[in-house]
């Protein structure tokens, strides 16, 4: 079976390793015996109808890119609402979620709209809440549960407060920053479109969700794959003895008063 | 009143100087800095300079340290007088320290020169106060995100400090850098010549953005990890062929133009080092002698490898610094570049920075690890107590099979040093940070007493 991916600005919007994103989900497609075609896009010119694309992907950038490449996006703004109305995959990690937020506002004040598809607001940070911590940004670990019961682990480079509406969150923190510290949200899921602060290699140091999206899309496809055995991805192991690791390095480690942490 | 305030700040500072002298913990330290700078606000900006004396400030992400001591040795060796802060206190304090030490007791710095390494979040801090003719700037990269969190937030800073009467020096190779000079009226370059070297070249290949129009960065090749000779595919930035550019002739010496130049540090980071070096000697008129002889003087402090000697191995160690891809990518290449059997000790740690630490290791993605296959290497051994698994998958994601790599989830090195008396193998490559680097140190004196290893 096939599987069409579409990376939409592989080499502009790589911030903190992002690309790892996509190593993984081939590595688990190759476990699950699914061939991943992977188009790359560096413009919206580059992107036809996604009429036969399955997994659209963008990775973390730049603040001051945002909104020249968002201004791209809006090319195909169509294209993309459809696609995601019709239940496509589309995962958004890190700085990227301002894009797809209805408005962000920069660190001068000055505000630009986004594409709209979350009902969310981006404020990027000019002092962040916590103390003892540089000005712009947070860095820290993030440890949370999806809506759907699944643990996630990966780090935070938190330059902006995500403010959610009429929107449901990924997750709930479990511990870390998440959405802006204050209300244990984390990230946003509207259908299949995906917005995650968790920045770099999230489905490496998280397996457990490339399969379940893979999996997702299978299903659409009409191909099962209830049976598929997680332990044939030859990471998979290391993926949940790492998350051992972690939870018992941020249950020891000092915790920053304010933070939210259930652990 | 207020230069009244400056002298008392500026004789308690000094008084810190002379007492911290003979307490050897702290001997060398900011304090003096530090506490003049409490006692007054814009304490630098109240010290007074000869109308001839010349303020150069280098700044960057990496390669401060050197240039600013290549500098300072080059300004000294052709005797000319100097205030310098070049070991390394790169802050608002250390600078104030640096000028406490070579003032007098009206507050005046009697120099030739004043060189000062400056950290490049505090730039724009240092230039408010104090006014330099002549800014050296390394390269502008991804560096400690959990402090910086993106390079535009540095350029920002940087961008703020940069008025138009400063004479900038920049590095062309890097886009960042070089984007700083965009329509500056007083600017000159500097690069190192390079050829196309190996990089794994895949689907997840990926180059950068262009700092000016967010197009795409294409590099002719790459010295260095997102350093050397590009252009935008979209708008007129690129590499400047008007550059002071050095290129490696032989196992010691480099070339500008037609001159010739006897170096002993060869790797492509002191080549970018030298080359802003002669930039910058050009511009204030030194001479070809004194370049070649303070080059000859110059020697660096500390090293950023060490060999530690076990017996029947040999531990090369290769510093990185955590968050900052091109340290780890610039030891990959070393590693690389030994053709021999080796064994390759991964050691990513957890980032121990300020508060929270974390277990940040998504750095490792920028690099290129696939090349490792390519040389060589008998066994991949992944440690940390936090990281270890993040380092082992990172490697599977490059290809490298499975039955080469070995994890061993902790952070003493005792255990390792055991560990590797299991392989059949000379050549040992530890890429770590200086601090797991001091424990292994320790570990490995242990290791040889031990065994009655001279």
């Amino acid at each position: 079976m096939e599987i069409n991916v579409l990376w939409l600005y592989p080499d502009k919007m790589n911030l903190h390793g992002d690309r790892g994103n996509m190593m993984a989900l081939s590595e688990i497609a190759s476990a699950m015996d699914i061939t991943l075609n992977i188009k790359r896009a560096n413009s919206s010119s580059e992107v036809d109808d996604l009429y036969d694309t399955d997994f659209i992907y963008i990775g973390s950038g730049q603040m001051g890119h945002m909104q020249t490449l968002t201004n791209d996006l809006k090319k195909i703004e169509n294209k993309l609402k459809n696609y995601i109305e019709n239940n496509g995959y589309f995962l958004v990690t890190g700085s990227s979620g301002c894009m797809v937020s209805k408005s962000f506002t920069r660190y001068d004040g000055t505000t630009a709209n986004g594409l709209g598809f979350i009902d969310m607001t981006a404020k990027e940070l000019n002092r962040t809440k916590m103390p003892y911590v540089t000005k712009e940004v947070y860095g820290d670990d993030i440890l949370f549960k999806t809506n759907d019961d699944m643990e996630i682990v990966g780090c935070q480079i938190q330059c902006m407060d995500f403010d959610l509406k009429n929107n449901d969150a990924f997750g709930k923190v479990i511990y870390g920053y998440g959405n802006n510290t204050t209300d244990g949200k984390e990230g946003a899921r509207y259908k299949n479109l995906i917005f995650t602060n968790t920045v770099g290699p999230l489905l490496s140091l998280n397996p457990w969700l490339g399969i379940k999206i893979l999996s997702d899309i299978s299903e659409k496809k009409g191909v099962s794959m209830k049976d598929f055995d997680e332990n044939k991805v030859s990471y998979m192991n290391y993926a949940r003895e790492s998350m051992k690791l972690k939870k018992q390095f941020i249950k020891e480690k000092f915790k920053l008063p304010g933070l939210h942490s259930d652990i | 009143m207020k230069r009244l305030h400056f002298l008392f700040s500026l004789y308690v500072g000094k008084v810190i100087m002379k007492l911290t002298k003979w307490i050897p913990k702290i001997s060398g330290s900011t304090w003096p800095g530090g506490i003049a700078s409490i006692l007054m606000k814009n304490f630098l900006k109240h010290f007074r300079f000869h109308e001839n004396t010349k303020i150069v400030m280098v700044t960057g992400t990496s390669g401060k340290t050197t240039t600013t001591g290549m500098v300072a040795e080059l300004i000294r060796s052709s005797g000319k007088s100097i205030c310098t802060n070049e070991l390394g206190a790169n802050m608002d304090r250390g600078v104030a320290t640096a000028l406490i030490g070579d003032s007098d007791m009206s507050g005046r710095v009697n120099v030739d020169y004043v060189v000062l390494e400056v950290d490049e979040r505090y730039l724009r801090i240092i230039t408010k106060q104090l006014k330099p003719d002549v800014i050296i700037m390394t390269n502008i990269l991804k560096d400690q995100s959990q402090r910086n969190g993106e390079p535009g937030i540095i350029m920002r800073k940087i961008r703020e400090a940069v008025t138009n009467d400063v004479h900038l020096i920049l590095n062309r190779d890097e886009p960042n850098n070089a984007s700083i000079g965009f329509k500056h009226p007083s600017v000159e370059y500097y690069g190192v010549k390079g050829s196309p070297s190996y990089k794994s070249e895949n689907q997840f290949t990926v180059s950068c953005i262009c700092p000016v129009c967010s197009g795409i960065i294409r590099y002719e090749y790459e010295n260095m990890l997102g350093v050397g000779k590009f252009a935008c595919e979209n708008c007129d930035m690129k590499s400047e062929d008007d550059a002071t550019v050095v290129s490696l002739i032989n196992e010691n010496t480099i070339c500008v133009n037609d001159k010739k130049f006897k170096a002993k540090y060869l790797s492509t980071y002191f080549l970018y080092c030298y080359a802003s070096l002669i930039a910058f000697a050009a511009h204030e008129g030194f001479s070809y002698e004194e370049l070649q002889t303070s080059i000859n003087k110059f020697t660096i402090q500390s090293g950023r490898t060490e060999d530690l000697d076990i017996g029947d191995k040999m531990i090369h160690y290769l510093r990185m610094k955590q968050e900052t891809p091109i340290t780890l990518q610039n030891s990959i290449d070393v590693t690389y570049n030994d053709p021999a059997a080796k064994l390759v000790v991964l050691d990513l740690s957890e980032v121990v920075d300020f508060q929270p630490h974390y277990t940040g290791n998504y750095y490792s993605y920028d690099c290129d690890f696939g090349k490792l296959e390519k040389s060589n290497v008998i066994k991949y051994i992944c440690m940390s107590k936090t990281v270890c698994y993040d380092a082992a998958t990172r490697l599977i994601l490059e290809g490298i099979p499975k039955d080469k790599i070995q994890v061993v989830p902790t952070d003493d090195y005792d255990v390792l040093l055991k560990e590797l008396e299991q392989y059949d193998c000379k050549q040992v490559y530890l890429l770590t940070w200086m601090h797991s680097y001091y424990k292994c140190l320790g570990s490995v004196e242990k290791y040889r007493k031990d065994r009655g290893i001279d």
